[in-house]
């Protein structure tokens, strides 16, 4: 008995390598990559030479040009921080096109959502802030781009400057974005005609309008260039680990906002053989560099269960809406 | 195309045809940096880079110990990577083109580092307009940054406030237009606020710190826009500012090497009151080595005065320093691994370090800021506290043609030497080619173009006996008058000039400069620019120390009247040690055309002065 069981488990597993060299004879597997995860993305480009195509883009591009595509996609798998996939699909079916991805992947690895800040600055700005003590997006909303004097600050500080990268165009950039927006409004479940309060117009505008045109990171223009360059940067904790190795980190300080947020990286394939065979492949290796890079484990401890943001509608909705304020 | 694009294009070709030029006149626009290029050992793939001038030494060093090291043979391949200077401009012009005629301009790079991304972006419009796809990535990192300041000598900082009260770039060129001057500040013996900027056609901080003038005329930090140039107080403000520049320059070390004479003479405080420079620049002019380039040989000696730097208050620019790993067809993947394992080894702290020792911030946070970027420098290593954004392309673009028209005017007197050796072939190897004169006056009727129209010029030749009254070595073809009314009438003297005799050098350089002192004009930056290829020839006057002294006793003091010449060494027999004698007599800079091809780009980078 236990003979034939070995011989039918050892059939099925040769079977089974049969039918992976079937699939992968020839086969190159085509897989788009967020620009901010793009570590993860030169390891897997090099991992897998001539079975995985990488191809490395912001998520604002890949979704502008998914989202209205009829026709092949030219990609297998979509390497981003959730929800970017449900709202390239969402735009989709609103404009009467078939969705692309199959259902919702579950998270590789996750991270919070901080702020990083020159604590002098932080310093100055907290007793200022609607909670006194405390700074968060809501605070940081209705200082950007005040002169210093008036927030607590020196003259010589200028005006206050707080960045996040482009919503339009960055992955985590939008999901910041949202936590923003999720923190004015004190809720998660928001709709597009709550965006339509004046009051959070107003503090929507001053948040977004001043923010120069920013390069991929922030944070790293922070570190390079000093109190010049941002006050504030709202990011991921696993790029903030940046802060841990800078020479200046004993000015610098990491805010956990009180509206507890979090990234979430999937691997979101297309349906059928090809989507499931690029997941087999690179899942396991991408998991492993972004904890290597300082994401956490799904289950972690300290990690909520949901993600904290709005619905893909509504960010979709956000990315629109600081297009029109920033004109970029 | 819309007409704002369509001259912004226009704008942007003429600021890289100028850029182009200019470098070739002070050797930092072509050629390898650290000697010849080296040749590729057997079995390695070149990484050529095109870099610009100021970072090529660092570079060159890098590049030796990165080709000596493991990770240039990571995955068992070896990349050998070779560095060459190319000035900003030149890099992006050649770019735009394909990078044409390899012979002359280099290898093609396979990664290029201007001194900012403001030419990557430039680069990449420009490539747009053209219909070409994109040749600068945009998110290439910066290897090493430096902030625009004013440098000023540290007395006339202490006396407007340094380093207690914070001082802005608006400041600045509100004390640049007052007709007290120092005065006013209870200095009078320092004279009038003597402003030096770079022509921003040219240089890249002179670009910097003609934004941050419009800026300071706004009183924005960002968003600026043509609607904001066009406003008659931001035109009036400029137009005060210009009005206190000493002269223009196509690169700052002109300035800070004149400063550095100046200061042995005793008269550092009465050359200029204020210059933008980059931060670097200040360590290297307090050590005693104001053009950033030590000789063999040379030993700095630090200055008496030295400079400090103000951070304006207002904020400034940065120069990053790109690694455009370049999207161009001739980069194969090979090259490209080879170009972004140097990338990284440039990040590493160790080299990053080396960075800081020439004196620039490093791009690597975990290198922190340190010696030499210190206050004992004269630098605030916390400072600069705010940041001006570089404006979109198209505003750029105005902002150059606006100072075109806003810049200083200039009495300039263009002294041509038709000596028989201009009647030689321009080319050695080819007696049927075109001769040195053949050249020159192609070269200086081009010139012409880049004068405004209320530029006053006037020529004059000279030989021996080219004339049949006294004084018989010179002779004015056209007298001075605004340059608009009489372009013609210039060129066509110009066209029509012939080669005659012998090189009266010092006579015709003596009077020249008295002639312009007799008619001096207070609001207007008065030169010579003397074009010879030979040297003093005139058995009458051969005392070029007495020239020196003259020249020299005219050029000093508050209330002298400053005629700068800025000679054209043309051709490889030229004199140019003397020619370089007699401009820094005056404060000016000589210009070497000893290769007859260059004439045309060195004529433009001379008129950059102005």
């Amino acid at each position: 008995m236990v003979g034939a069981v070995a011989m039918v488990v050892g059939a099925l597993v040769v079977r089974g390598r049969l039918d992976d060299k079937k699939v992968d004879a020839g086969q190159v597997y085509r897989l788009v990559c967020a620009a901010d995860l793009d570590q993860v993305c030169a390891d897997l480009d090099d991992a897998f030479p001539g079975k995985v195509d990488v191809t490395v883009e912001s998520a604002g591009t890949t979704a502008d040009r998914l989202r209205r595509l009829d026709g092949d996609p030219e990609l297998d798998g979509w390497l981003v921080a959730d929800p970017w996939p449900a709202l390239v699909d969402e735009a989709r079916r609103a404009g009467s096109l078939p969705p692309l991805f199959a259902a919702t992947a579950p998270p590789l690895a996750r991270s919070p959502l901080v702020i990083v800040a020159w604590k002098d600055r932080a310093d100055a700005l907290a007793p200022t802030c609607p909670t006194p003590g405390s700074i968060g997006w809501k605070c940081l909303g209705e200082a950007s781009d005040q002169p210093w004097p008036t927030r607590g600050g020196q003259e010589a500080w200028g005006r206050v400057k707080v960045g996040h990268a482009e919503s339009a165009a960055d992955g985590i950039g939008l999901l910041v974005l949202g936590q923003a927006t999720v923190e004015w409004f004190g809720r998660t479940d928001l709709s597009t005609f709550d965006l339509e309060d004046e009051g959070f117009q107003r503090w929507f505008s001053g948040l977004e309008r001043p923010m120069p045109p920013s390069p991929r990171s922030p944070l790293d223009r922070m570190l390079q260039i000093g109190r010049a360059a941002y006050d504030f940067v709202g990011t991921t904790e696993a790029e903030a680990a940046k802060v841990d190795a800078a020479a200046s980190r004993a000015s610098l300080t990491k805010i956990y906002p009180s509206s507890m947020a979090t990234a979430d990286v999937v691997l979101t394939v297309t349906p059928g053989g090809r989507g499931d065979r690029l997941r087999d492949i690179v899942s396991g290796r991408a998991r492993d560099r972004l904890t290597h890079s300082g994401w956490k484990a799904p289950g972690a401890a300290g990690l909520p269960a949901g993600n904290g943001l709005p619905d893909p509608g509504l960010l979709d909705a956000l990315r629109a809406k600081a297009r029109e304020v920033t004109g970029r | 195309m819309t007409t704002t694009i369509r001259k912004a294009v226009l704008l942007l070709v003429a600021m890289a045809l100028a850029a182009s030029a200019c470098t070739t006149s002070d050797g930092s626009g072509g050629g390898p940096g650290g000697g010849d290029l080296q040749s590729i050992p057997k079995g390695c793939t070149a990484i050529d880079m095109a870099v610009s001038p100021e970072k090529v030494d660092l570079l060159t060093d890098l590049a030796r110990t990165f080709n000596a090291s493991d990770e240039a043979k990571a995955g068992g391949r070896c990349a050998f990577v070779r560095v060459q200077k190319k000035s900003s401009g030149v890099g992006m012009s050649l770019l735009v083109d394909g990078w044409p005629d390899e012979a002359t301009n280099g290898p093609r790079p396979v990664i290029w580092s201007p001194a900012s991304a403001a030419w990557g972006a430039i680069l990449n419009y420009r490539l747009s307009t053209a219909g070409q796809p994109a040749m600068a990535p945009t998110d290439a990192k910066p290897f090493m940054l430096t902030p625009l300041v004013i440098a000023m000598p540290k007395p006339m900082a202490e006396a407007i406030g340094w380093p207690a009260t914070p001082i802005g770039f608006a400041d600045i060129l509100k004390l640049a237009q007052d007709p007290a001057g120092w005065g006013g500040k209870g200095h009078p013996e320092w004279g009038p606020f003597r402003l030096a900027k770079t022509n921003p056609n040219f240089s890249t901080s002179g670009l910097s710190a003609t934004i941050a003038q419009y800026y300071a005329a706004t009183g924005k930090t960002r968003d600026l826009t043509a609607e904001d140039l066009a406003r008659p107080e931001v035109d009036a403000f400029a137009r005060g500012v210009e009005n206190a520049v000493v002269h223009y320059g196509d690169i700052t070390p002109t300035f800070l090497n004149n400063w550095y004479r100046n200061d042995a003479r005793g008269t550092a405080l009465t050359y200029t009151s204020a210059l933008a420079v980059e931060e670097k620049s200040v360590i290297d002019y307090n050590l005693g080595n104001p053009d950033g380039i030590t000789d063999p040989g040379e030993k700095p000696r630090p200055p008496k005065i030295p400079l400090v730097a103000i951070y304006p208050k207002e904020g400034t620019l940065f120069s990053d320093s790109p690694f455009y790993v370049v999207d161009a067809p001739w980069v194969d993947a090979g090259e490209r691994a080879g170009a972004q394992a140097f990338a990284q080894f440039v990040q590493e702290p160790a080299n990053q370090r080396k960075v800081l020792q020439f004196g620039f911030r490093p791009a690597n946070p975990q290198v922190g800021i340190g010696s030499p970027i210190d206050r004992s420098n004269g630098l605030d290593p916390d400072q600069p506290q705010n940041i001006l954004q570089v404006p979109d392309p198209p505003v750029l673009a105005r902002i150059l043609e606006l100072w075109g028209q806003q810049r200083r005017s200039a009495r300039v007197m263009l002294v041509i030497d038709v000596s028989g050796s201009m009647g030689d072939p321009a080319d050695d190897k080819n007696d049927q080619g075109e001769t040195k004169l053949e050249l020159a006056k192609q070269a200086a009727v081009a010139a012409l173009s880049q004068f405004k129209d209320d530029d006053d010029v006037a020529l004059r030749i000279f030989s021996t006996d080219i004339s049949p009254t006294e004084p018989t070595d010179y002779l004015d073809l056209v007298p001075f008058g605004p340059i608009g009314a009489q372009r013609e009438q210039i060129a066509s003297k110009i066209r029509s000039l012939v080669p005659t005799q012998g090189t009266p050098l010092y006579t015709v350089a003596e009077a020249s400069f008295e002639n312009l002192r007799e008619s001096y004009d207070a609001a207007k930056i008065n030169a010579v620019v003397l074009l010879t290829d030979g040297r003093n020839e005139d058995p009458r006057n051969r005392d070029v120390e007495k020239l020196l002294t003259d020249l020299r006793s005219g050029s000093e003091g508050q209330s002298s009247r400053p005629v700068r010449i800025f000679p054209i060494a043309y051709g490889k027999d030229a004199d140019l040690a003397v020619l370089k004698r007699i401009a820094e007599a005056t404060n000016a800079a000589a210009y070497d055309a000893s290769n007859p091809a260059t004439i045309i780009q060195v004529f433009t980078a001379v008129i950059s002065n102005f």
